[in-house]
């Protein structure tokens, strides 16, 4: 699939995401759209969607907690109102 | 003859004065230059620069990019009292998992080569400019 593909793929998966958890994508086109490509270039060149605003120690199994949705993600929209990657926010009226 | 020596001495003062205020101006306006940073200058940066923040980024890296213009704002603003470096993780691994940086933006702050403050996330400019202040007193 080429980057493209996998961006849109990835933006696809992440709306659904966010939708189902009450949440919504950052309303700033440019950024999100920095962050879908980061997930995307992580996808096609490590073959997962690693977060491309945390460091892989480069061993698979202990980088799989920053595959996107990464295990931080909850915790930090709950305090902070948002991912540390600014992919995932809550909604305003929250 | 001793009033014109200190007519002469005033207006050497004063004009030592203005051109110190000419040369900040001209500082500021141009901004002082973001080092570059990699594992290979990283020491020698350090220990060259008394007090020096250093942004650890990634390309594609929504929030480094909204810090990116910050610390090229407050490289001009403390020019010639704090100087600031970037560090791109991609390129540069070492020194990152060096310090323990597991996500990024990181700000590293170092005081006479040793660690002295982190940032980590996007935080705002007065946000930044306050854990300078707080990290070199003595450059306000």
């Amino acid at each position: 699939m080429t980057e493209n593909g996998t961006i849109e793929q990835i933006r696809a998966w992440a709306k659904k995401y966010a939708k189902e958890r009450g949440w919504v994508l950052n309303t700033d086109e440019r950024q999100l759209n920095t962050v879908l490509r980061g997930l995307a270039r992580n996808k096609e060149r490590l073959g997962e969607q690693y977060c491309p605003c945390r460091l892989r120690s480069g061993d698979p199994e202990k980088d799989r907690i920053i595959i996107c949705p990464c295990i931080y993600h909850e915790e930090e929209i709950a305090k902070e109102g948002k991912c540390h990657c600014n992919l995932f926010f809550k909604k305003r009226s929250e | 003859m001793a009033d014109d020596r200190s007519w002469d001495e005033d207006l050497e003062r004063i004009r030592r004065q203005r051109l110190r205020e000419l040369e900040a101006a001209a500082q500021l306006g141009r901004g002082a230059a973001v080092l570059q940073v990699s594992d290979a200058t990283f020491s020698d940066i350090v220990q060259k620069n008394p007090f020096i923040v250093i942004d650890f980024w990634a390309e594609w890296c929504g929030p480094c990019r909204m810090v990116s213009p910050v610390i090229g704002e407050l490289a001009a603003e403390f020019a010639g009292r704090v100087a600031f470096g970037k560090c791109n993780v991609d390129e540069n691994p070492r020194i990152a998992a060096g310090f323990g940086i597991s996500a990024i933006p990181t700000l590293l702050f170092f005081a006479n080569g040793m660690l002295v403050d982190r940032v980590i996330g996007a935080q705002p400019k007065e946000a930044i400019r306050s854990r300078v202040l707080r990290a070199f007193g003595s450059v306000r």
